[in-house]
């Protein structure tokens, strides 16, 4: 525990178990494929809009600056 | 019990920080709808095309510069006394930088405020990057230095909150809210004294006329040492928001402490040096410089997407601890019902669309296609009109209850909110970006669509102008119920409510695992400055051989 989580509250830990938590992960048991799906997704769509200002620029029209 | 009960007198200056800001947000919002009818040709008349540069200098000052930085203090006030359990050191002081920011902020807003008035003398119609030679009254700059100066205290304060705490915890790595409190601090000392300097050896004693001309190209470059480091001083405390609170809104935990202390550290250290990205267009800057600025803007992409990653990763973990599973349905599972939940997760899902604007922006060669156009309000509303603003509004339904001992009165307007800022953003945005890839320029009130043949790559011109206006307009009616549950939340209750949740959970990997060479200010500091030396010594000394003031411009208006 770092101890700025410490929170100054008198909630003891019963109060701190959120309402909707189905099952504890900790650390080990976690891994996050989920994010690397979502990331790597952002990814491609970075490169392939990126790639599309190639097109906005010079193909099929005259381009903006001459 | 909560955050009021035990620090009454940091909730008071927390409050009042809140205050100040949102009437600027209140205020600034409706210059933006204003704008956004204005220039469209929508609706006419309320405001003439002149009066149009006042109200876009009042958007711009009151959202970017006051919202922002008031919210700031308050948030960041709030993450100091929670994560070191201290009240502030000397109320005295304390109140003194809030109201040194407080009548600076006055003081600028008069002036702006005073164009507006038929005949008065007092205008300052110079847009919130003053770039001189336009000038405006003096009370403009002396504010806007107020505004600076009292922010400086504000750190002040909280390093010494800091210290004192540090002398019974010696050996204590330093609790993770503070420590990104303080980095973004440092970072803002640093790049804070460029437009400090703009403005009191420069600007001031020129709007004064103590000097008749100004070198335009000077100022201009201490503005942008400061202007983009600025980007982060509004993105770091929601970045704050987003790594310390997010994860418990999602039901989980930060994923690590240590990625978080090391993206910080990689903001203080390359915020600043990369101004010149704001100035790719300038003549007298040499091209060597500029071509240094795209290096390590790139480099900035880094910690950017680790803290995609870190952000992410936190929310994936609290979606299955909610019972969420899969490669994306996970996200199905993450509270979509709770105010502050959402307007944070929308605010970081436009903030990832602000990411490949942002990459055209810093690419020096395709930057010429949008450079000066809508592209760059489209840009930046996603930045810090979105993932700064969205945050602050949303951590805010979260926050309030905290300040007041109140559960948040009225949580379905404030669920509706940030949905239809989202809405209102997608819309207007979205089009501003394809006006500016069209060449419909930024800062204009008669775009003069009669007289240029614009010819977008996508869409049309008639159908972009609808979506800015009707985008604006649902934009600034999200203000406004945001505006109502803050007013109906605001007076303290009488007795705290007994379910005002306020705890933040552990790390997953937490502080044990940080290395210590992270909590090393002095080096970080020092590697920080000698970045910013090697950044911006040359060119400096370059504009200012030849006279502070020359080539001088006189100026504008005359
Ligand atoms: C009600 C919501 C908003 C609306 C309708 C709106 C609308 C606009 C429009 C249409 C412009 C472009 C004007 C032009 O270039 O001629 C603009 C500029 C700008 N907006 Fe907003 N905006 C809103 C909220 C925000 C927020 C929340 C922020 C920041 C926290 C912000 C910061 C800015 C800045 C810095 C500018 C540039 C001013 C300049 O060019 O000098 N806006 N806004
Ligand atoms: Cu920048």
């Amino acid at each position: 525990m770092s101890d700025d989580v410490s929170a100054p509250s008198d909630a003891t830990d019963e109060d701190i178990v959120q309402d909707d938590i189905v099952k504890e992960l900790s650390h080990e048991e976690f891994d996050p494929y989920g994010t690397l799906a979502v990331t790597g997704m952002y990814f491609l769509l970075l490169l392939v809009l990126y790639a599309l200002m190639y097109f906005v620029e010079f193909a099929s029209r005259p381009s903006i600056i001459g | 019990m909560t955050f009021v009960d035990h620090y009454p007198k940091a909730t008071r200056v927390i409050k009042a920080a809140f205050l100040v800001a949102f009437t600027a947000l209140g205020l600034g919002g409706f210059g933006g709808l204003l704008q956004a009818l204005h220039r469209t040709d929508t609706v006419r008349g309320i405001i003439s095309s002149t009066q149009y540069y006042d109200v876009l200098t009042g958007h711009g000052v009151l959202l970017a510069l006051v919202f922002t930085t008031f919210f700031i203090v308050g948030l960041y006030q709030w993450g100091i006394s929670r994560s070191l359990d201290r009240e502030p050191e000397n109320m005295t002081f304390t109140w003194t930088w809030f109201w040194v920011m407080t009548v600076g902020t006055t003081l600028t807003t008069i002036a702006i405020v005073g164009g507006l008035i038929p005949g008065s003398e007092i205008s300052a119609a110079v847009l919130y990057t003053f770039y001189p030679p336009l000038q405006a009254h003096p009370l403009f700059y002396i504010g806007a230095a107020g505004l600076v100066v009292g922010s400086w205290m504000a750190a002040a304060d909280w390093f010494w909150s800091f210290w004192k705490w540090r002398e019974n915890n010696a050996d204590e790595s330093i609790p993770l809210q503070t420590y990104m409190v303080l980095f973004t601090m440092l970072m803002w000392y640093i790049s804070s004294l460029g437009v400090a300097l703009e403005v009191v050896v420069l600007l001031i004693p020129w709007s004064l006329g103590l000097v008749t001309n100004i070198d335009p190209l000077l100022p201009r470059t201490l503005f942008w040492y400061f202007g983009h480091a600025v980007v982060y001083f509004w993105l770091l405390p929601a970045y704050f928001v987003w790594y310390s609170i997010l994860p418990k809104l999602s039901g989980g935990r930060l994923f690590s402490d240590s990625l978080t202390r090391i993206v910080f550290i990689m903001f203080l250290l390359l915020s600043t040096p990369i101004g010149f990205h704001h100035q790719y267009a300038d003549p007298g800057i040499d091209l060597g410089y500029k071509l240094w600025a795209v290096i390590s803007t790139l480099l900035i992409l880094l910690p950017s997407l680790m803290t995609a990653f870190t952000v992410i990763s936190s929310m994936e973990h609290g979606a299955r601890q909610r019972g969420g599973s899969g490669y994306f349905a996970w996200m199905g599972a993450l509270p979509w019902n709770r105010p502050a939940f959402v307007g944070c997760a929308l605010a970081g899902i436009m903030f990832a669309a602000g990411g490949f604007s942002g990459m055209v922006n810093a690419s020096l060669n395709i930057d010429m296609l949008i450079h000066n156009t809508a592209w760059i309000p489209g840009h930046f509303h996603l930045t810090v009109g979105t993932a700064s603003a969205l945050t602050f509004m949303a951590i805010t339904y979260w926050l309030l209850p905290q300040l007041t001992g109140r559960t948040l009165k009225y949580d379905k307007l404030a669920l509706a909110q940030p949905y239809m800022w989202f809405i209102g953003m997608t819309l207007m945005s979205n089009a501003l970006h394809r006006a500016g890839l069209a060449g419909i320029p930024r800062r204009v009130a008669e775009p003069m669509y009669r007289l240029v043949d614009y010819d977008p790559p996508f869409g049309t011109v008639d159908e972009m102008q609808w979506q800015v206006a009707v985008g604006g307009t649902i934009l600034f009616i999200s203000l406004v119920m945001f505006l109502v549950v803050v007013v109906a939340n605001w007076s303290r209750a009488d007795e705290t409510a007994a379910n005002i949740d306020d705890t933040l959970p552990a790390p997953l990997s937490g502080a044990e695992h940080s290395p210590k060479i992270l909590d090393n200010m002095k080096l970080w500091v020092g590697v920080a400055i000698v970045l910013v030396l090697l950044a911006y010594t040359l060119p400096l000394v370059d504009m200012v051989m030849d006279g502070l003031f020359s080539p001088g411009a006189p100026p504008s208006p005359v």
